[in-house]
């Protein structure tokens, strides 16, 4: 599978990126996605100064307000915490998740994949580390850290963290295997430049766009990962919420105050679409003759 | 071919090898053992050792570990030390679940994944391709759960239009067991079914774009004849790789949609035996599970080198 | 049409104005009797007919003396009878035995008669040989769970065919309530020898239905037993279990009819299901409690010896623990009232509960502060408590945490997996943990092993002569009257010395459809199916 899995859409070695944020928001996706995405930034980045209380804030005497209610505008939960601050925080929250799997993801899967890319006996070994990671649920491993070390949001992180390697890794390894056979790298070779400078220098530079396109639909699928997660009780960290426990929250009461439910599911719907429809803007706008036709 | 599929079968099995290993060691790791999960609220500390050593707990590690590779081999997986039942038997009813669901949310997948991958194809560079990709998109941006949770609530308990739980084995009654599992496969094939619409497009593009179908076009074949003789074959290939890859994240999702639909199969098998640290079973089902995948990605390869030896897995996912 | 998008208008108009909906507060719960049983099926019922029951949380072997998970009762409930059984109020009566026990020497002997016309599903004879041999098997069996639930007994004798006697080296007055419990279940003596441990797998008892098969995580199925010695009282076919581990899909699941009856009703869900047309809701107080248990030990799970906070060693910090926690305010915000605050192990409204049972500490925050004030402890205090990470659990440990920060405590929870926890709670491995106890009938096995020294569930290491005195006298009096009194004095001695908090006290909420009559639960929250049946359809 892996070692016939690769993923090569034709490049050009050399881009001018100083047009690609100009192509990015050309097209009505790209523009949507980007706005969506820096108003998610901006959210995560201000929520807390937007937040009308802490998100930690209990009233006892006022639980399951409605949507519109004074001083609740979008309810309260079991508890009586306000519903739009404890949104606000668990965007953010979320994103940190997503973002921190995605780190994770990345740090590890790169460098694996630049080695296993160029170097055929660690392949070998590196393929079967895939291979083993994939056929491994990544649940399995989930609620196994949360065992060990207590359910954690950055024990979810980690455990999502670990499942996205080899997505990474994949990438990071067609795209080395291409770019070894390009001249200006048969060039590097041919001057006797050490390993980690030919990797580093020459190579790594040049994936960095696969690696971003990757990032962007990682992101997404790791904060759905950290619902779930919290959902089966795996991410929790009480008060701090996060938009997945708040959802595992919320459908216990669901038959009672549906609205909290709704409106986490579709704030994280929002947040993921925001990423999927960037990133998916972001590959064509790198890459125009990927899937835009000829 | 047969010094390649020679080759994939030897890293199949390193790969079940280390699998194993690490399935072993990861379920010692977890704190509470499984003679306290046994014992309940009201164990003591004789209760507890007895446990242990009817279990094989006090054997050193590497004496256990070769047992469990003995016993796997030869199929015998144990007991459960929750219920006392055979694995094996528990397996038997499990599996069938679960096959049923993921193959069932493999074709709805399918089906929606396909049409609305040509739909967003076909609409290439008018107005509404933008509402079809965003279509696609959305499916991969919503929790299944989510979907599952809002789906009982308003089909099943607000409408009443399908069952909020249950499950039918096929061979007992095929339709009602299709209408029981509807609402299951659809929320746990949402996501698989953007991956496919997304992929089924590019690759549509890609496939449209050759000379060859260009020639097909030129000669004055029908457009539709076109995509679905030459576009959609190859996009089948593309599609086996998928379903393939994407089974891990199937399982993953499987769980979920068990729990919340009741459904008997490994998912739920799984979360109760970690959850009361069912040593025998844990690892039995992730055994299971590992061996499926390897063994379907083994068969995707197989495949693959038969339908077309050339050829490279265009982007999974990418 | 007019009409409703004059209301449309309306709204919006009055959301644009007011910008809001003014605030609901939260009303003070209304009183809950309980509501134990649908009633005796009397006439109209329908015979036959398949019941479904959306079951919890999976039974483990079906075993009386080795299972320890509670629902494993549950299961057992129509097709392996006890000896004895409780009432609506919490009374033991008769069940396969025909009378209470006659105790005799001070305790030390005990002798039951039993039915003599009850017979094993397979056929065999139910007698004083059946009886004297499960009991055997409970304390002599390795993973025997209910070897200290029966006490210091000598010997189990067959006096005559339907006669038992006990024998005691030290009188044991929970004795009679163990075996209205799974102590009292007796399988046949015939499977038991023929299968061995393997019984579990296929039970064989006295009841009004009979094993039939299991399928693991899914479903047990049992059906009618024609040789039970009270068949003209049984209605339906089969009953069939079927295990769903969310309160909210069981609650699900009744409403839209897939099942007839669920147990653990979240009270998230129970308002929702008395509304729902078609569905009724059973309700009882139940014997157990959720409590926060404080470490006194000053060792570490090691058995090193540690320097222990504050709170080990200062009674005060404690104390003020116990008076900064509002528990009526959390039980009513948290459960909406619908499970009820505890103060003690004994649950109100049983034969043993006494004013002093009964009393709660009262709220007090700045009473609190003054005593942290007082034991020279840092404002705010911290303190880490391992919550199990159940959706009930943990609500409620996220409301007393911003209860308790009025109050000067700081509290950072640490959710813990189930198992997990009651390993970190086994090995000392916490500052302070909340978890709770299932509860039993008789006081004795909700207090004794939590407070003695050494005892097996004295996670705390609490431990004093007092304590181990009262506790010990309150097993060994055999009138009620002087064990409750006993028992009241042990919790004004557990209320100074707060080694364990106790927080609430659950309700054990059934929801069952309409058409179904004929179940019952009591406190000790097993549902029972026995004589259950479905209306006629012509007469509903």
């Amino acid at each position: 599978m892996t070692t016939t899995a690769t993923v090569t859409e034709p490049r050009t070695a050399v881009r001018r990126r100083s047009g690609v944020l100009t192509r990015l928001v050309s097209t009505p996706a790209g523009l949507a996605g980007t706005v969506l995405v820096v108003l998610v930034l901006v959210a995560a980045a201000v929520g807390p100064l937007l937040a009308p209380y802490s998100f930690a804030e209990t009233n006892f005497s006022y639980p399951y307000q409605q949507l519109f209610t004074q001083g609740f505008w979008l309810g309260t939960d079991d508890l009586g915490r306000d519903v739009l601050s404890r949104l606000l925080y668990g965007l953010r929250a979320s994103l940190l998740v997503g973002l921190l799997a995605v780190g994770l993801a990345v740090a590890v899967g790169t460098p694996l994949g630049l080695l296993a890319g160029y170097w055929r006996p660690a392949d070998m070994v590196i393929s079967r580390f895939v291979d083993v990671t994939l056929a491994f649920p990544f649940l399995i491993l989930a609620v196994g850290l949360a065992a060990i070390s207590g359910a954690s949001l950055s024990n979810a992180a980690i455990a999502l963290g670990i499942g996205f390697i080899p997505n990474v890794l994949r990438v990071v390894r067609g795209e080395t295997m291409r770019l070894k056979q390009e001249s200006f790298v048969k060039a590097a070779v041919a001057t006797d430049a050490p390993l980690w400078r030919i990797l580093g220098r020459h190579i790594l530079p040049n994936t960095l766009s696969a690696i971003i396109v990757q990032a962007t639909v990682i992101l997404p699928a790791a904060i759905i990962g950290e619902s779930m997660l919290s959902f089966l009780g795996l991410g929790i960290q009480p008060p701090n919420p996060s938009l997945g426990i708040m959802l595992s929250d919320a459908q216990q009461y669901i038959y009672r105050a549906p609205s909290v439910a709704v409106l986490t599911g579709l704030t994280i719907i929002i947040m993921c679409f925001a990423f999927n429809l960037f990133g998916d803007a972001l590959r064509d706008a790198l890459d125009p003759n990927s899937s835009k036709g000829h | 071919m047969g010094r390649f599929l020679a080759v994939r079968a030897v890293e199949s099995l390193i790969t079940l090898l280390i699998s194993a290993a690490v399935i072993f060691l990861g379920v010692r790791a977890l704190p509470g053992d499984p003679a306290r999960a046994m014992a309940g609220e009201e164990a003591t500390p004789e209760q507890l050792a007895a446990i242990r050593a009817d279990l094989g707990l006090d054997q050193p590690l590497l004496v256990q570990f070769l047992a469990f590779l003995r016993n796997t081999v030869t199929f015998d997986l144990g007991t459960s030390t929750r219920t006392g039942q055979e694995i094996t038997q528990m397996l038997a009813a499990a599996i069938p679940v679960t096959l049923q669901l993921s193959v069932y949310a493999i074709i709805v997948a399918i089906i929606i994944g396909i049409t609305f991958g040509m739909y967003a194809e076909r609409r290439r560079g008018k107005p509404d391709e933008l509402l079809a990709n965003a279509g696609v998109l959305l499916g991969l941006s919503v929790p299944n759960f989510w979907l599952g949770l809002l789906g009982i609530l308003i089909l099943a308990v607000m409408l009443g239009i399908v069952p909020a739980s249950g499950y039918v084995p096929f061979f007992e009654s095929p339709v009602r067991s299709i209408y029981h599992l509807t609402l299951p496969a659809l929320v746990l094939g949402t996501g698989l079914a953007a991956v496919i619409a997304r992929q089924t497009r590019a690759s549509l593009i890609e496939t449209m774009g050759t000379d060859y179908v260009r020639t097909a076009r030129a000669t004055g074949i029908a457009p539709r004849r076109v995509l679905f003789r030459y576009g959609l074959r190859n996009s089948l290939i593309v599609l086996v790789t998928i379903v393939g890859l994407q089974l891990g994240g199937l399982i993953s999702g499987a769980v979920v949609t068990e729990r919340i639909f009741a459904l008997p199969g490994l998912g739920r098998m799984t979360l109760d035996a970690v959850f009361s640290r069912d040593y025998p079973v844990i690892q039995a089902v992730v055994l299971v599970v590992t061996f499926s995948y390897v063994l379907i990605n083994f068969l995707v390869d197989v495949l693959y080198s038969v339908v077309n030896p050339r050829i490279r897995t265009g982007g999974a996912r990418a | 049409m007019l009409r409703r998008r004059t209301v449309v208008t309306a709204g919006t108009a009055a959301l644009l104005a007011a910008g809001c909906v003014p605030r609901q507060e939260l009303e003070a719960p209304p009183d809950r009797p309980n509501v134990v049983g649908t009633g005796e099926p009397t006439s109209g019922v329908r015979e036959g007919g398949d019941l479904v029951m959306a079951l919890s949380s999976e039974p483990d072997r079906l075993d009386p003396t080795t299972s320890s998970s509670l629902y494993t009762r549950y299961v057992m409930q129509p097709m392996c009878e006890k000896l004895y059984d409780i009432d609506s109020d919490g009374e033991i009566v008769p069940m396969l035995a025909t009378e209470l026990p006659t105790i005799e020497e001070g305790g030390l002997t005990l002798t039951f008669p039993l039915r003599t016309d009850a017979v094993f599903s397979d056929g065999e004879p139910f007698n004083a040989a059946a009886v004297a041999a499960m009991l055997t098997r409970h304390l002599t069996h390795e993973a025997s769970s209910r070897k200290s639930e029966l006490g210091p007994v000598d010997t189990v004798e067959a006096v005559d065919e339907h006669t038992v006697k006990v024998t005691f080296s030290a009188p044991f007055s929970p004795f009679t309530a163990a075996l209205a419990d799974r102590a009292g279940m007796i399988l046949s003596p015939k499977a038991v020898e023929e299968m061995g441990d393997d019984v579990g797998n296929h039970p064989v008892g006295v009841g009004a239905f009979r094993f039939v098969g299991r399928v693991p995580q899914t479903s047990i199925e049992l059906e009618r037993d024609p040789l039970y010695y009270d068949a003209d009282n049984v209605h339906l076919d089969r009953i069939i279990y079927r295990i769903m581990t969310d309160a909210n899909i069981r609650a699900a699941n009744v409403q839209s009819g897939d099942v007839h009856v669920a147990d653990s009703i979240s009270p998230q869900d129970i308002e929702v299901l008395e509304a729902a047309r078609g569905v009724t809701t059973l309700q009882v107080g139940s014997l157990g409690y959720q409590a926060l248990t404080i470490n006194l030990r000053d060792t570490d799970p090691d058995g090193n010896p540690t320097d222990p906070p504050l709170i080990a060693t200062d009674p005060r910090v404690r104390q003020a623990l116990s008076i900064a926690l509002d528990r009526e305010a959390l039980t009513n915000t948290v459960f909406n009232g619908w499970y009820t605050p505890a103060g003690s192990p004994i649950a109100p409204g049983t034969p043993f509960s006494t004013p002093e049972s009964d009393h709660l500490p009262a709220y007090d925050p700045d009473a609190a502060r003054t005593l942290l004030a007082e034991a020279g402890a840092p404002i705010p205090y911290p303190l880490q408590v391992k919550v199990s990470n159940s959706q009930d659990a943990l609500r409620y440990a996220q409301a007393m945490q911003a209860q308790l920060s009025q109050a000067g405590f700081a509290l950072a929870l640490l959710p813990t997996e189930y198992t997990a926890i009651l390993d970190a709670q086994d090995r000392g491995d916490f500052e302070a943990v909340q978890l709770g106890w299932s509860g039993r009938v008789d006081p004795h096995g909700n207090a004794y092993n939590f407070w003695t020294t050494d005892a097996s569930n004295n996670y705390s290491g609490y431990s004093s002569p007092e304590m181990d005195d009262l506790l010990a006298r309150g097993a060994e009096q055999t009138s009620i009257d002087d064990r409750a009194a006993t028992y009241g004095e042990a919790v004004t001695l557990m209320q100074e010395v707060n080694a364990v908090i106790y927080l609430y006290r659950q309700r054990s909420l059934t929801a069952l459809s309409s058409d179904v009559t004929g179940v019952a639960t009591f406190a000790d929250g097993v549902v029972r199916l026995s004589h259950a049946a479905f209306l006629d359809e012509k007469e509903t």
